[in-house]
This record gives C-alpha cells, structure tokens and sequence, in this order.
C-alpha cells in the first residue's frame, strides 16, 4: 500500500510515524549536561568576570541589550545549570508523569534557551559557532514532543530527522568551506597552528611538519563531507563512530575549542540507529508501541520550510562572493568552523567635522583583549565601534567622522589593508559596501 | 601540561609513522637557544643593571640630602636619569614579577604620572617617610615619578628645586629611594630564581607559565607589539591630545618634570630593539634569527630604525612639542605604527605565534 503512495504522502508517513526513542533521549540526557558542564564551567574559569562583566562597552547584537549585575549574571548561568540537568533528568522519567515531563521539558529547556541566548546576545566576541549549534538543537528540541522523548519512549520520525539534519549540515557546510585553495593546497590555517605546538617535547617537531598540516586538511575535509553518511549507512558506522570520537579528542587535544568536540560527538549519536544502545547490548527500555501515522500537511509545510532554511542560510555568502574568509560577509551562522588564521590591528582616526582636528583613538585602550582580538579582523565589530566613537563624541557635542587605519593577515599572508582609510565608517552599511569599504585580499 | 602529555599519546603513532623527518627539531633548538638568551642576558642582566644603578642612585640621594648643593643635586639626577635607562629598556618584560603577584613589582617602581596632590599631603603630613613606611604605600605616592618629583621637582625651576630638598622632602626622598632600590634587588631576586629558569628554560616540570620555549617565544613577540603601541599610544599619543579629542594633555607626559620623556620613549624601543636585534656578537640572542622571512627581517629593522629617528626628530621637551610641533609626533607614531603591524600581524605569522583561538573559542 506504501508503496502506492505519492512522494509527498510518503514523505508525510515517514516524517508523522514513531521512530524509538531510545537515541533521542540519550542525546536529551547528553545535551542537558553538557548545557550545565558548560554554565558550571564558565562559572569556574571566572568567565563571567573577564568574558561577560569586564567590557565597559559590549559590541552588541541588538541594541538594547543590556549587560545585567555581576549577581544576575551568575543568576543566569545557576539557571542554566540546573536546567540543563533537569532538561537531562526528563529522558529518564516515563511518559505518564505529563505535569513532571512540562517541567522537565518544556519549561527547563526555555528557561535554558533564554539564559543561554540572552547572554550570548550581549557581545558579539562571545560568538561560537558551537554556540549557536546548541541554540539551534534546543530550538528544535522546544518544538519537538518533549514528553515522548525518553527511555522506553516512541517520538515522532520528524524530530530525530531534523536533528540529524541539523547535525549533518553543520558537516557538510563545514567540509564544503574547506574546499578552497589555502586549506587544501597551502594547509592553512593548520601548518600556522601546529607549527605554534612544534615545542611540544618529543612529537612538537613532527607537529610542525607541513605535510602532516596538509595531510590533515585533507582528511579534515573528507571527515567533514561524508563522516554524517558513514554514520547513517549501517554497514560504516563502527567506522564512523570511530572516526567521530577519534577526530574531536585529537582537535580537542590539539587546540582549546571547549566544549565543541563533547557537542559534535553526542550530536553524532543522532546519526546512528535510533536503537543504537540496545543493538550494543544495554538493557535499557525501548517503545512498546511505534504508532504509524501521518504528519498533517502543514506540519509537513513547515518541517520543510525549517530544513531548507536551515540548510540554505549557510550559502548566503555566495550572494556577496567567495572571499567570505575575508570579508566576513556571511561567515557566521555558516559553520565554517577552524577554518582561519586571521590576524589584524585597527587603530581609528577621528575627525572633528566642524574644527577639522584629527586625532587617533586605539580601541585597545577600552577594549577588553578578547573583544580587540576578535573586532579587528571582523569589519561589522570595525564599524561597530567607530559608530560607538562617533556617539561618544556626539555626547560631547562633536561631530565627527571615524576613519579606520587596519591591516589584517590571512592565512600566512602579509599584512595589507583591511578597511578602506579614505571611507568614514559612520555612514550606512549600504553607503559602505557600495564604496567597497573592505579592500580585496591581494593574494 | 596534561594537554601536552595528551598530545604525545594521541600523535605516538604518527610520530612512528614521520619519524624520518628532521626539518623541526632545528627550527626547535633555536627557538630555546633565543628564549634562553632573552631570559638571561637580556632579562636579568637589564634588571641587575638596573639594581646596580639603583645602588648608585640611592648613595647620590644620601650624599645630596645629607648636604644639599647644585654639584651633588647634578649627581642624583644624572644616577635617576641613568638607572632609568635599563628600566625602560626593560619596559618590553611586562610579564615575570614585574607584573604577577605575590611581588608585582611593576606598578610600585614606576607608576605614573605621580599623584602630585597626594604627595604634597603626605609631605605636610606627620606621617613617617622611612624605607619601611613607603615600601607599604600605594602606587600613587612611590616609586620613580616621585624621586623625579622629589629631584626636578615641584614648580620646574632650578632654584626651587634645591631651596626645597630639605625637612621632610628630603627624607622623602630618601625613603622613596630606598625602597625603590629594595624593589629593585627584589625584582633581581626574583628573576635569579625562578624566573630566570622559567623563561630561559621553560618545562612541563616546572611550575612556571609556559610548558616549553614556544609558548616563552609568544610572549616576547606579543610584548614587543605591546612595548610599541605603548609607546605610540600612552607616552605619544595621550599627551598629544588622541584621548582628550585632540586637545594636547601635558599632565599625562611620563618623565615630565626631569625632561626625559622622549629619552624614556626611546629607551623603551632600544629594548624592542634589543630584544629584536639580540645583544651585540650574539644574534642568535635575538627574535630576529629565528626569522624565516628574511624580507620580513629587513623590513622590521628599516622600521625600527625609522621610528627611532622620528621619535629623534621630535623636539625636546615632549611638553613643548605636543603644542609646538605635533606633526612630529603624528609622524612618529606613524612610524610606530608601521612597526606595530609587522610585528604584530607578520612576524607573528612567521614565527607562528599568533594562534586566535582561547578557552572560549572554537571557532
């Protein structure tokens, strides 16, 4: 009878029928502590002093966001700890406690989501791709039937396969970003950074060796494109899953990335068989009852909206053209993850309109060290802060335009100039790129 | 220091695999020969130097506040001038116990500008003014701003200069001096051990900050970036007006009273250079042998020898100049500049020091 059916009726079968839940609620319980191994660990490395509270200026992400009291602050972060463990307590409890599954749910993972956004929202220098990763996945968690999803549990197909779209995008983009010539044929960025470990006793000297950088480059693109179809073919999983684990405690060894490689390898659990822990022999519940049904067609609708999307929104760089490494245009929100080496200075030029007088502001006099290191290779963070120097000086009664004098290296490259010196950068982002604001990379 | 032990297990069989090649452990070698040089001779010996002056300085102050006269008051200011230069030549080392506690040794030998006020009402006060009772006193009233204070000082004339070293002034200055000396000896101290291993011959065993001569190379290539934008920024910049919307602050000029504002400017990228360069008949002492890009390396002396004439071209003093001949001082700090970017972007690339990632970060 299946087989009768149209592609969209099939399509809304396979999306609308149960799938066990087993592997979901294993990622339920890993996502949620991980969300609290993160608070608590952002916590304890003072994080919330030097990241969140030092700045007395934040490049933020929408205005009026503001930086809460250092105790609030630590509210937050308390909240999202306990709700991670809570959201992670709920694949555990049976389905019939509905009023205990709300808690634990729904409620526990908005209560995380709003903490966790809210602070990433107040400094664009905080901005992880892993971050924003983890914000996605609880996104579509929150839509999903969280009551379902536990131990012994039956979940709807859709949900595992839009979380298993999520994560084998965040593969695929990330290796097709990888398909240029610095990574592949230069391996850049990894020479640069391996070759920063070559005095690392005993191996430090074969780190530092470029065919070992370029070696990896490939193999880092090739894990990128197809590790997700290994993971889904039955017959390469063990391969996969050993590929998984193998690659992010080698790149979480090599290079301090937090908590991207324990994310990436429970997110891959969601690539495996649904069953996946019981066909390894644990005695752990599964679904008494897979029910066969029908996704509505809205429903249906708006799953496809999301996954295209989400799967889309990640080539808008194609729109503004192919040096986004440089540019930065359409470089976050891409997964082009360890992709660059970029390095800069950004000194600003400010001109009183009405006396002519010129003098230079250097933004590492106000800056926090992770906020000058992360703007003065990212031109929107550039053109943030002169439009914060600019309102400064208005405060004062000046009016004044804000020039830039930046230079910026990629991969290995020399210095050049980044922003144009000639174009004020308080004028509109559309009168910028219309002037062609950032200079080309010359390679 | 897991983190490396962890590397080692995780690339053992790569390793195996590439043991053949040898490119690295030369390039690796050096970069220890030059961090050991740097911790050294360049380190320690400014710092012994600068004790050695201090001693001196501290014996012109006894001598002047126990029969105060023009010959002897000469005698003091030229040691201060001249304990000066191996400090700020110094300046590059901004990390050790110039700057870590327990010692901090940093903000309580040189913090300026002093806090004239402050110092006036502790000189009217009834407070004690021995070695003991500044070496507990805060930043703002100790230290070298103040024997300049003491010694050029207050109102910027000859004469009044002498006719006040007496009373309590004097004591002062003895009291300030003395316990600008014992920081020094402190910070000689300190460096002879453990620091001078630590930078010299950093080790996973050690407890010092960095695991191995890569990591002691960073800092010294981060800090001449530094050394040069503070310059540019802190002893050019603020006094010409770049943080007080072009108005020139004189207030904020380091080494005001004595004149030696752009000779501290100076002596700070002599350090820069220094450390660059390596010390005479040694290059392997310095950053620049270890250079792959002899480009680079060329293009990095022509600016630092063109930044050192600019600073030479602007006239003395700084005070006058920052109202007088600005353009002077802009074209310096272009210069400045200029060596900031190489330093900070290629020399960086080259030596494969900037790495972007932190704690935080993962792209």
């Amino acid at each position: 009878m299946a087989t009768d059916a149209s592609l969209p009726e099939r399509l809304r079968r396979w999306l609308g029928s149960d799938t066990d839940a087993t592997s979901l609620a294993i990622f339920r319980l890993g996502f949620g502590l991980i969300a609290t191994f993160a608070a608590v660990r952002f916590m304890a490395l003072g994080w919330i002093e030097t990241l969140v509270a030092a700045p007395v200026w934040h490049f933020v992400w929408v205005p009026g966001v503001v930086e809460p009291s250092i105790p609030v602050l630590y509210g937050l972060f308390i909240v999202q700890a306990l709700a991670g463990l809570a959201f992670a307590a709920g694949a555990l409890v049976p389905g019939r406690h509905r009023l205990l599954h709300a808690l634990l749910g729904p409620a526990a993972l908005v209560a995380w989501l709003a903490c966790f956004v809210y602070v990433e929202l107040i400094d664009k220098s905080l901005y992880l791709n892993h971050y924003v990763l983890f914000t996605v996945l609880g996104v579509v968690l929150l839509a999903s039937p969280l009551h379902r999803i536990h131990l012994g549990g039956a979940a709807p197909s859709w949900v595992l396969q839009l979380l298993r779209a999520q994560v084998a995008l965040v593969y695929f983009w990330a290796g097709f970003a990888k398909i240029n010539a610095d990574w592949l044929l230069r391996g850049e960025p990894l020479v640069t950074w391996l070759q920063a470990l070559g005095g690392v006793p005993g191996i430090g000297p074969l780190l530092a060796h470029d065919a070992l950088a370029i070696g990896m480059s490939w193999g880092g693109m090739l894990y990128d494109l197809f590790v997700p179809l290994l993971l889904l073919w039955p017959r390469t999983r063990l391969l996969g899953v050993v590929l998984v684990v193998g690659f992010h405690v080698a790149v979480g060894t090599l290079f301090p990335i937090g908590i991207f490689p324990l994310l990436m390898v429970v997110s891959a659990t969601l690539l495996l068989a649904p069953d996946w822990p019981q066909r390894l022999g644990l005695r752990l519940p599964t679904a008494a009852d897979l029910r066969r049904a029908v996704l509505p067609l809205p429903g249906t609708a708006v799953w496809l909206v999301v996954l295209a999307v989400t799967a889309l929104f990640p080539a808008r760089f194609l729109l503004y053209g192919l040096d986004v490494s440089w540019t930065e245009r359409g470089h976050r929100f891409a997964w082009r993850v360890l992709l660059n080496e970029k390095t800069g200075m950004v000194d600003y030029r400010v001109v009183d309109r009405s006396s002519g007088k010129v003098w230079r502001v250097s933004p590492a006099s106000e800056l926090t060290p992770i906020q000058h290191e992360q703007m003065r290779t990212q031109p929107d963070m550039i053109r943030q802060y002169a439009l914060h120097l600019r309102d400064l000086h208005a405060a004062e009664g000046r009016d004044v335009a804000v020039y830039a004098d930046s230079w910026a290296s990629l991969n290995g490259r020399p210095a050049q100039r980044f922003v144009d010196p000639s174009v004020d950068l308080t004028q509109t982002r559309s009168d910028l790129w219309s002037q062609g604001w950032i200079t080309p990379l010359q390679e | 220091m897991s983190r490396a032990k962890a590397v080692g297990a995780l690339t053992i069989a790569l390793v195996t695999a590439l043991g053949g090649c040898d490119s690295g452990p030369s390039q690796t070698e050096q970069r220890a020969v030059t961090v050991k040089h740097l911790a050294s001779d360049f380190a320690l010996a400014h710092y012994r130097e600068f004790a050695t002056r201090m001693d001196a300085l501290d014996t012109a102050v006894g001598a002047l506040c126990a029969a105060p006269d023009q010959a002897l008051l000469d005698a003091a200011r030229d040691a201060a001038l001249a304990a000066d230069v191996p400090w700020k030549q110094a300046e590059v080392i901004q990390f050790g116990p110039v700057v870590e506690y327990p010692e901090r040794l940093g903000p309580k030998i040189d913090d300026w500008p002093v806090k004239t006020a402050d110092l006036e009402t502790l000189l009217v006060s009834e407070e004690p003014l021995t070695v003991e009772s500044f070496a507990s006193r805060g930043t703002a009233v100790r230290g070298i701003p103040v024997v300049e204070y003491l010694l050029w000082g207050p109102s910027l004339t000859e004469d009044d200069t002498l006719a006040s070293l007496s009373g309590r002034r004097c004591e002062a200055l003895v009291g300030v001096t003395g316990d600008l000396h014992a920081n020094a000896d402190a910070l000689v101290a300190a460096w002879e051990s453990p620091w001078v291993d630590w930078a010299g011959a950093p080790s996973l065993a050690d407890e010092g900050p960095w695991d191995f001569p890569q990591q002691a190379l960073d800092e010294w290539t981060n800090r001449l970036a530094f050394t040069v934008e503070n310059i540019r920024v802190e002893k050019l910049g603020k006094p010409v007006g770049d943080a007080s919307g072009g108005e020139p602050q004189p207030d904020t000029i380091e080494r005001r009273y004595s004149g030696a504002s752009l000779a501290a400017a100076k002596h700070a990228l002599a350090g820069v250079e220094q450390v660059w360069t390596g010390l005479d008949g040694s290059p392997e002492s310095g950053i620049r042998s270890l250079v792959q890009s002899e480009a680079l390396a060329a293009s990095i002396d022509d600016q630092l020898a063109d930044a050192m004439a600019k600073l030479d071209a602007i006239p003395e003093p700084l005070e006058s100049a920052v109202t007088e001949d600005p353009g002077a001082i802009v074209a310096a700090q272009d210069a400045l500049q200029a060596l900031q970017v190489s330093i900070q972007v290629d020399l960086a690339q080259d030596l494969s020091v900037t790495i972007t990632f932190n704690d935080n970060d993962g792209d």
